[in-house]
C-alpha cells in the first residue's frame, strides 16, 4: 500500500473532506452557509457542515449574548422546518436572562419553533444536548453553557454525525481547551454601524468573527454585519464597521469639465 | 344487593409488649383521659376513656405517654397507601381502621381466606395487633373486625348472604351509632344487633324521641345488610388499568427491580392496547416489608404505551426508590389515560413519526429535569415586555403572528430588570454613561424613548409607572434595552426617576 493510498484511507475513516469546494459531502445535502463569499470558501465544500457539532465562544465574558445572536442568526440560515431545542444553565438564565419572542424574530428564527430546556447542572446540559441530538425530531439544537469537556464534545459529535442533526453551543467562558467541534468560531461585538439618522440610533447588530480551527477549512477572521430585513450575513468594512455603508452625502458624481474654449 | 366484599382491618399499636401496663393519653375539657392501652394495662382493669387518675388508682405502676393523634394519622395512611399491594381501592376508617375493597382482588392471593392470613401475617409481623372481618358490607365487615370474639381466620369471613346470622349477636356498640343511642339501646333492653332488627321499624321509631335518632339506627342497620349503600372514600380514585407483582423473595437490587418492572409494563402494555389508548402518567409503587411504600411517577406529553419508552422513563427514576428491607410487591398503574392511535396521521396527512420523536424527548427531559424546565413560549397580548410571552407545554404550539412581533425587542430578555445608574439627558433624553454590574459603559448610539405605559386595568399594577425605553450601543459594541421609571417632572414622585436594564441584543 502506497503512501498516498494510506492518506486516502484516514481521509475515508475520518470523512475528512477534500479540500475541492463545490463537491458534495455525503449525506449532508442541505446547504447551510453565511451567504458570505470570503467565509464560505474558508470552509470545507463552502459550507457548514449539518451533520456536526459547532463551538461558538464568546471573545470575552461580556461578549455572550453577541456570541450566542450570533449563533442564533447562523441557524437562521439552517433549511429545513423543525424544532430548535435551546438549553441553558438554570443561573445562566437567571443571570443573562432567556431567549424572548418578540425580538427572535429579528435573527429570522419563529419563536415558536424553540423549545426552551433549563438544566440545573452542567452534567445535565451535556446530557440534554447529546439526547437532544439523538432525538431524531429536531432540526437543530443551541445550548449555551461553560466550556465542555473533550469527551462531551467527542460524544456529541459523534451523535450529532450519525443523527445527521446539528448542533451549536455557545461557550461562555470561552475558553479554549480541547474541543472536538468540526469547526470553532470566536465570536466579539463590533461597534455598528448606527443606522446614520439625527439620533444616530443603534443599526444593525456587528460581531467579528474568527474561525479559530476548521478541519479541512481555512482559519481567518472577518468583520460581519446582520440584515434585519433579509436575514442576511454582510461583510463590513475590516477598518471600522460601517463605514463603508455610511458613505459622506455631500461626495457628489464625478462631472467631466468640458474643455475650455 | 351490595356486590362487594368488603374487610375492614382494625389494628391497635402495641408500644411495649411487656408487662408495663401502658397507656397513651390526652388532655381535654375533662380532664386527662387515656385514649388507648396496652394488654398489660387491660388485664389491670383500666380502661380507654377513663380519666387518667381513675386508673392510677386501679393501677399504680401504669405508664402513661401523650397519645399524638395526626402521628397515628399518619401512619394509618401510610399503612393503608401499602395495603394497595391487596386491591387498588383502600380507604381509611378514622381512627383506626382501614377498609379494603377486595371485590375481584382474593383469588389473586388464592382465596379469601388466604388473603386474610395474608393481611395478618404480614402486618403481625410488622409487631401490630390486627383484627380482621370480611363481608359483603363495610359496616359488617366493621363490625366482625370490632366486635366479633373468634379466633379462626375462616369465621371471620362472612359468607354471602348470611350476615344476619353472623351479626345477631353481637353487641348494639358494633354498629358504629353515637354514644348516646347505645346508652338508650340498652337501656331498652336491645343489647344485640339481632335484637334491634328484630324490633319493627315503627315501633323503633316510637321508642325514641327524636326522629333522627331512629333514623339513625334503621340507616345502620341498612347498611350493615346492605339494603342501602354506603360510601366508600378510597385513598384515591382506583386507577383503570394496573398491573401487580408480588414477589416470593423480597427486592433489594436494583436489577430485579428493572426485571419486574418490564414484567409490569408489558402487562400494562397489553391492557392498554386492547382498549387503544396510551398513558399520561404512570406510577411505579413499592410495597416494602416493613409496610411503607415508595412510589416514582413519570409523566409523558403525549399518550404513549411504548414500553420501551416507558421503561426508559421509569427505569432513570428506580434509584429514587430505597427498598428499605425489601420489596415484595411491584405495582404498575396508569393513572391518566388518552385515546391513542400510533397509526393516526396528522390533518395535513404528513406522518407523527418526527413529532412522535419529539415528544419522546420532551417526556425523557421533562422527567429528568422537572415539567417546568422544559417548555415553548407563545405570544400574550400585553405591551409590558415581560408580560409579552409565556411559557406553556411543548405540544402547545401556537404560531407567532407579525403583530406579536415588536420593533426593536431584544432577543434576550433578563429574569427580572436590574438598577443601573445611568447619566441622561432631563427630561427624556438616553443615557450618556451608565453603570451595568460595576461596569461603566460608555453609548456611542442611541434610539428612544419607546413609552410603554402600565396596564392600568390589571390587578396590582395600578402603581407602576410609564416606562421610557431606548435602545443603547456602547464603546465596545454591545447593544442593551434599558429603561427609566418615570419621568423627571412628576410633582408627585419623590427624587429621580430609576433606570433599569431590561434585555439584551445580539
Amino acid at each position: 500500500m502506497t503512501i498516498a493510498e494510506l492518506r486516502k484511507l484516514i481521509v475515508d475513516i475520518e470523512n475528512k473532506p477534500a479540500k475541492t469546494p463545490g463537491t458534495t459531502v455525503p449525506g449532508d445535502e442541505c446547504l447551510w452557509s453565511f451567504g458570505v463569499d470570503e467565509i464560505d470558501q474558508a470552509l470545507p465544500h463552502a459550507r457548514l457542515c449539518s451533520r456536526s457539532f459547532h463551538d461558538v465562544s464568546a471573545a470575552h465574558p461580556t461578549d455572550r449574548s453577541s456570541a450566542c445572536g450570533f449563533a442564533m442568526a447562523l441557524l437562521s440560515r439552517l433549511p429545513g422546518e423543525g424544532d430548535i431545542l435551546w438549553c441553558q444553565l438554570v443561573p445562566d438564565a437567571q443571570e443573562y436572562g432567556s431567549l424572548y419572542g418578540p425580538g427572535l424574530h429579528w435573527l429570522g428564527i419563529d419563536p415558536g419553533r424553540i423549545i426552551h430546556v433549563c438544566a440545573r447542572s452542567h452534567k445535565d446540559l451535556a446530557w440534554v444536548m447529546e439526547e437532544a441530538v439523538r432525538s431524531a425530531g429536531l432540526r437543530a439544537v443551541l445550548s449555551e453553557g461553560p466550556a465542555l469537556n473533550f469527551t462531551a464534545t467527542r460524544r456529541l459529535s459523534l451523535a450529532c454525525e450519525e443523527a445527521a442533526t446539528p448542533c451549536l453551543f455557545v461557550n461562555l467562558n470561552g475558553e479554549a481547551g480541547a474541543s472536538a467541534a468540526a469547526t470553532r468560531w470566536q465570536v466579539k461585538a463590533d461597534v455598528g454601524p448606527g443606522d446614520g439618522e439625527g439620533m444616530s440610533g443603534p443599526g444593525t447588530a456587528a460581531w467579528s468573527i474568527s474561525l479559530v480551527r476548521c478541519r479541512g477549512g481555512q482559519p481567518g477572521k472577518w468583520h460581519l454585519h446582520w440584515d434585519y430585513e433579509t436575514f442576511s450575513f454582510h461583510m463590513a468594512s475590516p477598518v471600522r464597521g460601517g463605514e463603508i455603508f455610511a458613505r459622506p452625502a455631500d461626495t457628489g458624481d464625478v462631472v467631466a469639465f468640458g474643455r475650455a474654449g | 344487593m351490595h356486590a362487594r366484599r368488603i374487610r375492614a382491618t382494625s389494628l391497635r399499636l402495641d408500644v411495649l409488649d411487656e408487662d408495663v401496663p401502658f397507656c397513651l393519653v390526652e388532655t381535654g375539657g375533662k380532664g386527662i383521659r387515656i385514649t388507648a392501652i396496652s394488654k398489660a394495662a387491660a388485664g389491670h382493669g383500666v380502661k380507654v376513656g377513663q380519666p387518667l387518675n381513675d386508673a392510677r388508682a386501679i393501677c399504680p405502676q401504669l405508664a402513661s405517654y401523650p397519645a399524638d393523634s395526626r402521628a397515628d394519622m399518619e401512619g394509618l395512611k401510610s399503612l393503608a397507601q401499602w395495603c394497595d399491594r391487596y386491591s387498588p381501592s383502600v380507604s381509611l376508617i378514622a381512627p383506626d381502621s382501614i377498609a379494603i375493597d377486595t371485590t375481584g382482588c382474593a383469588h389473586l392471593f388464592g382465596g379469601e381466606a388466604a388473603l386474610l392470613q395474608d393481611v395478618m401475617r404480614r402486618l403481625q409481623w410488622m409487631k401490630l395487633t390486627v383484627r380482621t372481618g370480611l363481608a359483603e358490607t363495610l359496616a359488617a365487615a366493621r363490625a366482625i373486625a370490632l366486635f366479633a370474639d373468634i379466633n379462626a381466620i375462616g369465621d371471620r369471613i362472612v359468607p354471602h348472604g348470611q350476615i344476619a346470622a353472623a351479626t345477631n349477636d353481637l353487641p348494639v356498640e358494633a354498629l358504629d351509632l353515637c354514644f348516646d343511642i347505645v346508652v338508650l339501646l340498652r337501656r331498652l333492653g336491645l343489647k344485640t344487633i339481632g335484637a334491634v332488627a328484630a324490633v319493627p321499624r315503627h315501633a323503633l321509631a316510637r321508642r325514641f324521641q327524636s326522629k333522627q335518632a331512629a333514623g339513625d339506627v334503621c340507616l345502620r342497620l341498612d347498611h350493615l345488610y346492605g339494603r342501602r349503600g354506603q360510601a366508600f372514600q378510597p385513598l384515591k380514585p382506583a386507577p383503570l388499568y394496573r398491573a401487580r407483582m408480588g414477589c416470593n423473595d423480597p427486592i433489594l437490587d436494583i436489577v430485579s427491580l428493572e426485571y419486574g418492572l418490564g414484567y409490569l409494563l408489558n402487562d400494562l402494555v397489553r391492557q392498554l392496547e386492547g382498549d387503544g389508548v396510551g398513558v399520561r402518567t404512570l406510577t411505579l409503587t413499592a410495597c416494602r416489608v416493613d409496610g411503607s411504600t415508595r412510589a416514582v411517577q413519570a409523566g409523558l406529553s403525549r399518550p404513549n404505551r411504548n414500553p420501551s419508552h416507558l421503561q426508559r422513563l421509569l427505569k432513570e427514576r428506580l434509584e429514587q426508590i430505597d427498598p428499605g428491607e425489601g420489596i415484595d410487591t411491584l405495582i404498575l398503574s396508569a393513572d391518566a389515560v388518552q385515546v391513542f392511535d400510533p397509526r393516526q396521521k396528522n390533518l395535513d396527512g404528513t406522518s407523527t413519526l418526527k413529532s412522535e420523536e419529539t415528544s419522546v424527548l420532551i417526556d425523557r427531559l421533562a422527567n429528568r429535569l422537572g415539567a417546568k424546565n422544559v417548555y415553548r413560549t407563545i405570544p400574550v397580548e400585553s405591551h409590558i415586555p415581560e408580560r409579552a410571552q409565556k411559557p406553556v407545554a411543548v405540544n402547545d404550539r401556537t404560531v407567532w403572528l407579525e403583530h406579536s412581533i415588536k420593533p426593536d425587542r431584544p432577543f434576550r430578555l433578563l429574569a427580572r430588570p436590574e438598577t443601573i445608574s445611568a447619566i441622561a439627558e432631563v427630561p427624556d433624553g438616553p443615557p450618556l454613561q451608565f453603570i451595568w454590574r460595576r461596569i461603566i459603559r460608555r453609548v456611542v448610539h442611541a434610539r428612544g424613548p419607546e413609552r410603554i405605559a402600565p396596564e392600568w386595568w390589571l390587578q396590582g399594577a395600578a402603581d407602576d409607572e410609564v416606562r421610557d425605553y431606548y435602545e443603547v450601543e456602547d464603546t465596545q459594541g454591545h447593544r442593551y434595552w434599558l429603561y427609566r421609571a418615570g419621568l423627571y417632572q412628576d410633582p408627585v414622585r419623590k427624587g429621580p426617576p430609576l433606570w433599569f436594564m431590561h434585555g439584551l441584543f445580539a
